[in-house]
C-alpha cells in the first residue's frame, strides 16, 4: 500500500512528464503515421525509412561513424583511466579527474567551434577527418568516466601483489585490468555509441559535404523539408534502434554489472 | 622508462590535447585580425564589439530567463517528490523518469516541435522553456534520488526534542538536503543555458538564445563583423567562462561539503 502523502509529492512530477514529454511523443508516433497531403493514415514513411536505399545508407554510414569512434575513444582512454585508478594517489587523482570531467560542463555546441578554429589554423577544413577528430575530441570524457569507475574498484595494491607473485605486465592486464573494465567498456561504448549516432551539431559543423549523417538528415526532413511524416518515421527508427542496442547489451551482461 | 611514467606522460598529454582547442579560442579572441591563424597584434575589441552586439545581449537575457525558470520549476517539482520518496526505488516513477534521459536528443526535439505545431502554440520563450524543463525534471529526480536527501532518525530526535513540523523542515529537512538541491540546481541549469538541440527545434522566427545564435553565425562566419571568427571566438569564450565558473563554484561546494 503506498501512503497518500507520496502519491500527492509526486504527483505533479508525474504529470509534469506525462505533458512534457509523453504527449509530445504521441504526437511524433502519430504524425510518423499520418499523411497530411493525402490526409490518411499510412506505414508508408517506415517502408521508405528502411528500404529506401538513400536513408539506408545515411543509416549505416552514421553507424560506421558511430562504431568508429567507440573504438577510437576506447583505445585513446582505456590507459588514461588505467592511470588515474591504478596509479594515481591522492591529489593527483582528485586534480586528473576534476581535468577529465569539466569538458562535460563545456557544450558540445562550443568544443566543436573551438575545435573548428583550431583545425582551420593547422590546415583541415570540413571534411571526414574533421568529422572523426571532432567525435572523438568530444566524446572522450564520457568514454573515460565509465571506465575509470570501473577500474577504481580494483583493490589497491593487487597490482603490486600480483607482481610481487612473479606477474609480468601481460599477466596483470589480462587476469586484472581488462576483467575489470569490462563494465565500463560496455557502459561507456553503448553512452557513446547511442550519442554519437545521433549526432547533429559536429557533423553540421565539421563534417561540411560529409556531415550528412541521420542528425543532419532529421533536422532537414523536419525544419528545411516540412517532411514530418518522414522525419517523425525515422526518429522513430533510431529511438528503438538505440533502445533495442541498451536493452540487448544489458541483458547480456548484467551479471557483470551489478 | 617504467610503464607508470609512460602512462603518465599519456595521461598529461591526452589532458592537454582535450584543452588545446579551448585553449587556442581564448587566445584567438585576443586576436586583432578577425581571422584565426593570423596573429596582428593584442586587442580587447573584440569584447568591446560585444559591448554593442544588440543581438547577444538579447540572446544571453533569452538564454539566462529560461536557465533559471526551467530549473527552479524542475528541481522543485522533483525535490516535492524526492522529500517523499526517501531514496526508495519506486519502479513505477523510475520508468517514467528514465525515458527522457535515455531517448536520443533529437527524436525528442522532434516530439516536442510536432507537438508544438499541432497545439499551434507560438514558437518562442514558453516553448523552449517548455522543453528544457521535459529532461531537466529527469535529470533533477535522478540527482535529488542518488544523494541522499532524507535524515530520519535526526528529524525523529528533532520532534523527540519538542520541534513542531515547520521546524523540522526549515532547521533539518532543508538544510540537509541542499547539496543535493544545489547539485540539481547546477545541473539543470547548465543543461538548459547550454542546450542546443531541442532549443533549434522548439524556436521559433526571431527567437533566439546563446547557442543558436552561436550557430547561425558559426554555420556563416564573416557574414558580418560580429559575425568574424575572433568576434564569436571572444562570445564562446564569455559562455566557456561562465560555465567553467559554475562548474568550478560547484566542485567547491560539493568538497567543503564532502569534508564536514
Amino acid at each position: 500500500m503506498v501512503e497518500r502523502s507520496l502519491v500527492i509529492a509526486v504527483a505533479p512530477l508525474v504529470v509534469a512528464l506525462l505533458l512534457l514529454f509523453y504527449a509530445p511523443n504521441i504526437a511524433l508516433v502519430y504524425y510518423s503515421f499520418y499523411d497530411r497531403v493525402r490526409g490518411v493514415f499510412t506505414v508508408d514513411f517506415y517502408l521508405d525509412v528502411i528500404t529506401n536505399t538513400v536513408y539506408l545508407n545515411v543509416i549505416l554510414y552514421s553507424l560506421t561513424i558511430a562504431v568508429a569512434t567507440v573504438l577510437a575513444t576506447l583505445a585513446l582512454t582505456l590507459p588514461v583511466a588505467v592511470y588515474i585508478a591504478l596509479y594515481s594517489r591522492g591529489f593527483e587523482r582528485i586534480l586528473l579527474l576534476v581535468i577529465f570531467t569539466t569538458p562535460f560542463w563545456i557544450d558540445f555546441l562550443l568544443r566543436a567551434w573551438a575545435l573548428k578554429s583550431l583545425l582551420y589554423m593547422v590546415g583541415v577544413r570540413e571534411g571526414f577527418l574533421a568529422l572523426m577528430v571532432g567525435m572523438v575530441y568530444d566524446y572522450i570524457p564520457f568514454m573515460l568516466l565509465p571506465l575509470y569507475a570501473s577500474l577504481a574498484r580494483i583493490p589497491p595494491h593487487i597490482v603490486d601483489v600480483a607482481r610481487t607473485l612473479g606477474a609480468g605486465a601481460l599477466d596483470i592486464w589480462a587476469r586484472i585490468i581488462i576483467p575489470y573494465a569490462v563494465p565500463g567498456v560496455l557502459v561507456g561504448s553503448t553512452l557513446v555509441l547511442l550519442m554519437s549516432f545521433t549526432e547533429l551539431v559536429i557533423p553540421s559543423l565539421l563534417g561540411g559535404v560529409r556531415g550528412f549523417t541521420v542528425g543532419p538528415l532529421i533536422y532537414t526532413l523536419i525544419l528545411a523539408g516540412d517532411d514530418w511524416g518522414r522525419g517523425a518515421a525515422l526518429a522513430i527508427v533510431i529511438t528503438v534502434l538505440s533502445v533495442l542496442s541498451i536493452v540487448l547489451a544489458y541483458r547480456r551482461f548484467k551479471g557483470w554489472l551489478l | 622508462m617504467s610503464s607508470k611514467q609512460l602512462l603518465r606522460a599519456y595521461t598529461y598529454a591526452i589532458a592537454l590535447l582535450l584543452y588545446t582547442p579551448i585553449a587556442f579560442m581564448v587566445v584567438s579572441s585576443f586576436n586583432s585580425s578577425p581571422y584565426v591563424g593570423v596573429w596582428e597584434g593584442f586587442t580587447t575589441y573584440w569584447y568591446q564589439l560585444l559591448l554593442r552586439d544588440s543581438e547577444a545581449h538579447i540572446a544571453l537575457v533569452n538564454s539566462l530567463t529560461i536557465a533559471i525558470v526551467s530549473s527552479t520549476l524542475s528541481v522543485s517539482i522533483a525535490l516535492l517528490a524526492a522529500l517523499q520518496v526517501r531514496g526508495r526505488r519506486l519502479t513505477a516513477v523510475d520508468a517514467l523518469v528514465y525515458p527522457p534521459i535515455v531517448m536520443p536528443e533529437v527524436a525528442e526535439a522532434v516530439a516536442l516541435f510536432l507537438a508544438f505545431t499541432y497545439l499551434g502554440v507560438e514558437k518562442g520563450w514558453l516553448t523552449v522553456m517548455l522543453g528544457h524543463t521535459a529532461f531537466n525534471l529527469a535529470f533533477a529526480y535522478v540527482t535529488l534520488t542518488v544523494s541522499r536527501v532524507r535524515f530520519e532518525e535526526l528529524e525523529d530526535a528533532a520532534r523527540t526534542l519538542g520541534a513542531g513540523r515547520l521546524r523540522i523542515f526549515k532547521d533539518i529537512i532543508l538544510p540537509l538536503a541542499m547539496p543535493g538541491i544545489v547539485a540539481a540546481l547546477a545541473i539543470t541549469f547548465l543543461l538548459s543555458f547550454t542546450n542546443f538541440i531541442k532549443t533549434l527545434f522548439t524556436t521559433g522566427p526571431g527567437f533566439y538564445t546563446l547557442p543558436i545564435l552561436i550557430w547561425n553565425r558559426a554555420r556563416r562566419p564573416g557574414i558580418s563583423e560580429f559575425a568574424s571568427q575572433n568576434a564569436l571566438n571572444a562570445l564562446a569564450t564569455l559562455v566557456t567562462l561562465t560555465a567553467l565558473s559554475i562548474a568550478v563554484a560547484y566542485t567547491a561546494y560539493m568538497l567543503r561539503k564532502a569534508r564536514r
